[in-house]
């Protein structure tokens, strides 16, 4: 079940089965503390902090109003296991994948790596003719070493405070990556799982044409692809 | 079903609305491959022959010989194991083969019976379709699985009942078999069999010569028996607050199936497509919703799946976006233009061709000149041919034309009864 910017419950995960709006990439709820963004200003449908006169993330405009009412400020954290009382707060789909925690120590690099690059193949497949995705005439492969519990695959976001470790807002950014669209995770064993939190336009594996379900682990082997976007597959490297 | 085909679907739209704007156009393209084509398909099927028998079939004689030869191509055509059944109608409906109000499956023996039952075929009697559709569909109702297909070959008005008789027969065969209708001669009814034909999802066209049918009848049955799946549906879901405005077919022929919904649930309707084959149908759909604020994320306005039973086999997203930026929100999707044109022409053939029969030239002049410069602009060359048999053209860009005094009125029914026959865009385009 996912929860769309209106607030309706769906079943369907890309949209919302009551009003279509848009679910993939869904803000988080307006947050307990008061905080960030250049005017500390948040959206009052979504929470997203203000960046100029539509909201980033709904269109809300500031200027006419017309949304939702502003919601009342939520107390302060009563627990210090959750920040509200709101449960959409736990529902992963609603909220960005990985909220701001406490610092960790940067753990050692693993044993793995990941290659990102822009695929010609897999943007043939995906791109449907008429759609306007030219494929990058230049995009060099990076190779991204694996570290710490999760890495994070998306796009970077100033205004939400998002930089994931495969960033694929970098020049040629790939137009069709949701701004969290998937998280590789550490297991216990020295292996890697991934998720998609609920992009937008779904990630697949191995040249499948089924994106894998949200939310939901699938494991990872040395040599198996994960494809994002319209044209990136990221390849799982074990280096020893 | 062993070889079911596997579906795709695609959407043609610019998502673009400027502010203010409620009305979303976008083609949906279903396509099927991989069903087997030809022999077998795997899927059971049932076909019921129906051979208008009245007494004008023996005027001319040559009506009937080819009437009776057609249908013995049809049965030729059939696989073995399809069960059939050939019924002859008039004032009323009769079984020809088998004796007994049953379908019998296709066999050497059974073949050859049944022709041969043709052959001692006789024209005697009224027009009484009602009552042929109703022979019809108590047979198809003990073979409710599998592709359920008829063929109706007319070649007079429907006389012998009243328009509500057969209206109501119309109705009970709904979704109980898909029907092809066929008129032969000049003496039937071009609305009537188009009536008929469109609510059964069936095509419908004029055998002008006799001696063409019988090709015609061979063509149908085989394309009958090509069809690897029965009773698609088009799932569309909207949005709370929307309103589908219409679902068309666009091709292979302009056919409005907006007032065929049935409701699924509060926000989404399923619209029948009968029986597919290896494939490729366009629908063009239209819905309205409440404008969104511009730079808001792109929202989907309507959900579109293709079901197969309780089976969704394909889907796809038609999509909204509001924007300022009137570069983008003024285009209009190639493919979407198109087929508004073609509906154009179908509509300016409609009314033309009924104003001219009503004396109103005036009328008739604008809406054929109209249709001839649609005809010319989209390519439509089997329609522009037709169309210049009923008018004298004198500029096809801008549709300056004169009525033609005398019209062949085989070739005015033919115009009309090929109206809503489409094109797809040509290459390039879309
Ligand atoms: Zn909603
Ligand atoms: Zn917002």
């Amino acid at each position: 079940m996912a929860t769309c910017p209106a607030g309706h419950t769906s079943t369907a995960t890309d949209y919302c089965d009551v009003c279509g709006a848009g679910i993939g990439e869904a803000p988080s709820p307006p947050p307990a503390s008061p905080v960030t963004g250049a005017t500390g200003e948040r959206c009052p449908d979504c929470g997203t902090p203000r960046t100029e006169r539509f909201c980033e993330d709904c269109g809300y405009d500031y200027a006419v109003g017309g949304g939702r009412p502003t919601p009342p400020p939520a107390a302060p954290p009563p627990a210090p296991i959750r920040s509200t009382g709101d449960p959409d707060e736990e529902d992963p789909v609603t909220r960005d994948w990985a909220p701001a925690k406490a610092p960790v120590p940067e753990p050692p690099a693993t044993d793995w790596a990941a290659v990102v690059i822009a695929d010609r193949e897999y943007h043939d497949r995906v791109v449907t003719e008429g759609e306007d995705f030219t494929f990058p005439p230049y995009c060099p492969s990076r190779r991204i070493p694996l570290a710490g519990e999760q890495v994070r695959i998306g796009r970077r976001s100033v205004s939400r405070g998002l930089a994931p470790e495969i960033d694929l807002s970098e020049p040629p950014a790939d137009p069709g990556v949701s701004h969290t669209h998937a998280v590789l995770l550490a297991k216990p064993d020295g292996t890697w799982t991934v998720v998609d939190p609920g992009s937008t336009n779904g990630t697949t594996i191995n040249e499948g044409d089924t994106p894998i379900p949200v939310n939901v682990e699938v494991p990872l082997r040395d040599g198996d692809r994960v494809h994002v976007g319209v044209w990136t597959t990221i390849t799982l490297r074990r280096l020893r | 079903m062993s070889e079911q085909p596997d579906f795709s679907i695609r959407i043609d739209q610019n998502k673009y609305l400027p502010q203010g704007g409620q009305e979303v156009h976008a083609v949906v393209t279903v396509e099927s491959t991989g069903a087997p084509v030809g022999v077998s398909t795997g899927a059971s099927a049932s076909e019921v022959i129906i051979i208008d028998t009245s007494g004008s079939m023996d005027y001319p004689r040559n009506k009937m010989t080819s009437a009776i030869k057609a249908a013995q191509a049809a049965v030729d055509t059939l696989r073995d194991g399809v069960n059939f059944a050939v019924v002859s109608g008039s004032s009323r409906a009769t079984m020809v083969y088998p004796r007994a109000e049953e379908l019998v499956p296709a066999s050497a023996r059974t073949r050859t019976e049944a022709k041969a039952a043709l052959g001692r075929l006789t024209a005697t009697g009224g027009t009484a379709m009602g009552a042929w559709l109703s022979l019809a569909g108590r047979l198809f109702a003990r073979h409710p699985d599998g592709i359920r297909h008829a063929i109706l070959l007319t070649d007079g008005k429907n006389q012998h009942e009243t328009p509500e008789q057969l209206d109501q027969a119309v109705a009970a065969s709904v979704g109980r078999f898909v029907c092809d209708c066929r008129g032969v001669g000049t003496d039937w009814e071009v609305a009537e069999l188009r009536k008929v034909a469109s609510a059964l999802l069936g095509s419908m066209d004029m055998v002008a010569s006799p001696e063409a049918l019988e090709a015609d009848f061979r063509a149908m049955t085989e394309t009958a028996m090509g069809k690897a799946v029965a009773d698609v549906a088009l799932r569309v879901w909207t949005p709370q607050n929307a309103k589908l405005r219409f679902v068309k077919q666009v091709l292979p022929s302009m056919e409005d199936l907006t007032g065929r919904r049935t409701d699924v649930d509060e926000r989404s309707g399923d619209y029948p497509l009968g029986a597919w084959g290896s494939e490729s149908r366009d629908y063009h759909v239209c819905v309205e919703v409440p404008p969104g604020e511009v730079g808001a994320r792109e929202k989907r306005v309507a959900w579109i799946k293709l079901m197969l039973g309780d089976q969704v086999v394909a889907s796809g997203n038609v999509l909204a976006e509001w924007t300022d930026d009137e570069a983008q929100s003024t285009r209009i999707n190639p493919k979407v233009a198109h087929y508004t044109g073609q509906a154009e022409l179908a509509e300016n053939i409609q009314v033309g061709l009924q104003a001219r029969k009503e004396g109103d030239l005036d009328t008739a002049t604008a809406r054929l000149g109209r249709a001839v410069a649609l005809a010319h602009e989209s390519g439509n060359e089997a329609i522009a041919g037709l169309l210049g048999k009923v008018v004298d053209v004198d500029d096809p860009a801008t549709g300056r034309v004169r009525l033609k005094k005398d019209v062949d009125k085989a070739d005015e029914m033919s115009l009309d009864t090929r109206s809503t026959k489409t094109v797809r865009t040509r290459k390039g385009e879309g």
